[in-house]
């Protein structure tokens, strides 16, 4: 079923078509937090969150965006507000107890680049959880979603160019903390 | 900065596994809404209820302003109808040095 159908019906107080909703976008939206707050507990608590937020939005949702892009906007705000708020580091060591394993889509089967494989992922996420969250989630909602840079610029309400400059810092950031795992895999 | 390293970069971020949600996170997120409905409706409550108590207070004011009025009242009135139940005042009160001056005067006392 349509989102809009669905949208349509809960809005009518049809908990049901909201729970299909929730069943469509809790997966992107749990892993869209887990890239930015590197918190397996975090990320529960905002996907959560998240969706009692676009449950008080229904009556503000209009067709001009898509449901995908609306949704996306309240997690935006809801983790540049957290990354506010948290004071401790970020340690990956819950996310990987947790059962973060970074090499389930890696393709190889050899053992040897399976560690390698592991340890390049885990130091990336390290990498990436510590960057400025906005330019986290930029850098997924551009990598991992695929969103266009007019998308992004909405969602964040931010210039495309400055999107654009945060892009460039973020993969820049990154590339000086993977410089040693980098300079390995070029090899 | 090397071009390769961002298309590297690019590669990794997009390799990244993403990570099941526990299985219980709808039902959780569906009680988190159900208590958001509450918390709804429940600002009415939380509108009411000292509402209510700030009207009760008010009416109970009243009512022991009325009633403490009735008491105090009450014997102003009776001390009226006993005035107005007089025939004439007494110049001066009973036993007073006025009053033995003026038996004085009048030739009253007892010689």
């Amino acid at each position: 079923m349509e989102d809009d159908i669905l949208i349509q019906r809960a809005k009518e107080g049809d908990s049901d078509a909201f729970r299909q909703l929730v069943e469509r976008y809790k997966g992107e939206i749990y892993n869209y937090f887990i890239r930015s707050t590197g918190s397996i507990e975090d990320s529960e608590d905002l996907t959560q969150q998240c969706f009692v937020n676009l449950y008080n939005s229904l009556d503000r949702y209009r067709r001009t965006a898509s449901l995908r892009t609306f949704i996306y906007r309240i997690a935006t705000n809801l983790a540049i507000s957290f990354s506010r708020k948290r004071k401790s580091p970020v340690s990956l060591d819950l996310l990987v107890e947790g059962g973060y394993d970074p090499v389930s889509r890696s393709s190889t089967d050899h053992p040897e680049d399976l560690v390698y494989a592991r340890e390049l992922q885990k130091a990336y996420l390290e990498a990436l959880v510590k960057l400025p969250v906005e330019w986290s989630l930029i850098l997924d909602l551009r990598i991992g979603k695929e969103l266009a840079y007019k998308e992004i610029a909405d969602l964040v309400g931010r210039s495309i160019s400055s999107v654009e400059s945060i892009l460039f810092r973020a993969r820049e950031k990154l590339t000086e903390e993977m410089a040693p795992y980098l300079r390995g895999n070029r090899n | 900065m090397d071009h390769r390293d961002f298309d590297i970069i690019t590669r990794i971020h997009s390799g990244l596994p993403e990570l099941e949600p526990a299985a219980d996170l709808t039902d959780r997120i569906m009680a988190g809404i159900e208590m958001a409905k509450t918390g709804r409706s429940g600002w009415i409550w939380r509108v009411l209820v000292p509402a209510a108590a700030a009207l009760f207070v008010l009416f109970g004011i009243r009512i022991g302003t009325q009633i403490m009025d009735a008491w105090f009242e009450e014997p102003a009135v009776v001390q009226h109808a006993e005035l107005t139940g007089l025939e004439h005042f007494e110049d001066y009160p009973p036993y007073s040095v006025g009053e033995v001056i003026e038996i004085a005067a009048k030739g009253g006392g007892n010689e």
